[in-house]
């Protein structure tokens, strides 16, 4: 089991935390044009379009705990060295701290190279989603 | 020791390298994103501090690495906690890379103690704390607010 696991504090509310982690509008924003498609509710699918390659990853709806947690299934769609890896599980826990919110997200899969691969991914995407909820700006997309 | 580091905290932030450098190294605006403490930059080869707001030492060590606004690498010898001490001392760098209008600030820790083993979490915690404090000062001019680290004290 590869594991990875990113802390970071943002200066907003679990409300806005969670509306930002699921609007589709809104994560389209931070995360690099990304878009996921989903009705967040458990067992539903979740999908997550990227303008460059179309269908990137899909899964479903494990846990969905408003403005606390949520758990999906995660399979990369557009690798196959990556697909053949299968589902990872990826959660989000939001929890208050003072006038902050501390966002956990923990990603977890059987295949070392996924997990590698969003390793590099997580923290431009999540630094991205603090900038846009304390500045009102999402960071710059990576050259 | 080798130079595969034993954590690794990664954040992006929309500033120029040198205004990131200088957050790290003043020693004014340390407390704002370190829980009150100040670190203490000297030159290379001079001595690196860690000081507590009631003045106590936290930490010290040497500047291994300073060239500004890259790479600043320190040896950390966490004297205030005894059970973290060890013959060589943990090391820790901070790296900065200019990624075209965001700079990617990644802190590693190397050679980290036998005693630190059952501080992993609470140090992973603060340094997500440190890390997402200085972005917040950096981009928005403001402090985050105090969140006070978890963990042994």
């Amino acid at each position: 089991m590869s594991r990875f696991v990113y802390v970071t504090y943002i200066r907003t509310t679990p409300a806005k935390l969670w509306q930002a982690l699921t609007e589709p509008d809104f994560t389209q924003r931070y995360w690099f044009g990304a878009r996921q498609e989903c009705d967040w509710k458990v067992g539903s699918p979740w999908k997550l379009v990227m303008p460059t390659v179309g269908l990137a990853d899909s899964g479903e709806v494990l846990e969905v705990d408003p403005e606390r947690r949520l758990v999906l299934s995660w399979r990369n769609e557009f690798m196959p060295e990556l697909k053949a890896e299968g589902f990872s599980r990826m959660t989000y826990d939001i929890e208050p701290e003072g006038e902050t919110v501390k966002l956990t997200v923990t990603h977890e899969s059987d295949g070392e190279v996924f997990i590698e691969k969003v390793s590099g991914g997580w923290p431009k995407i999540l630094s991205s989603l603090k900038s846009l909820l304390e500045t009102g700006e999402p960071l710059p997309r990576p050259a | 020791m080798t130079d595969k580091p034993e954590a690794v905290h990664i954040i992006h932030i929309a500033a120029p390298a040198q205004k990131i450098w200088d957050a790290l190294v003043s020693p004014d605006l340390s407390p704002s994103y370190f829980f009150g403490n100040r670190f203490e930059f000297g030159p290379k080869g001079g001595d690196f501090r860690v000081i507590q707001p009631d003045g106590q030492v936290n930490s010290e060590g040497k500047v291994l690495v300073r060239d500004e606004p890259h790479v600043l690498r320190v040896t950390w010898d966490v004297v205030i906690f005894p059970d973290m001490r060890a013959e060589t001392p943990g090391q820790v760098e901070f790296r900065l890379e200019d990624l075209g209008g965001v700079v990617r600030l990644t802190v590693s820790e190397f050679n980290r103690p036998p005693g630190a083993v059952k501080y992993e979490e609470s140090a992973r915690e603060g340094w997500s704390l440190i890390l997402s404090g200085v972005k917040s000062i950096i981009e928005t001019g403001e402090p985050m607010p105090q969140v006070q680290p978890e963990g042994p004290q």
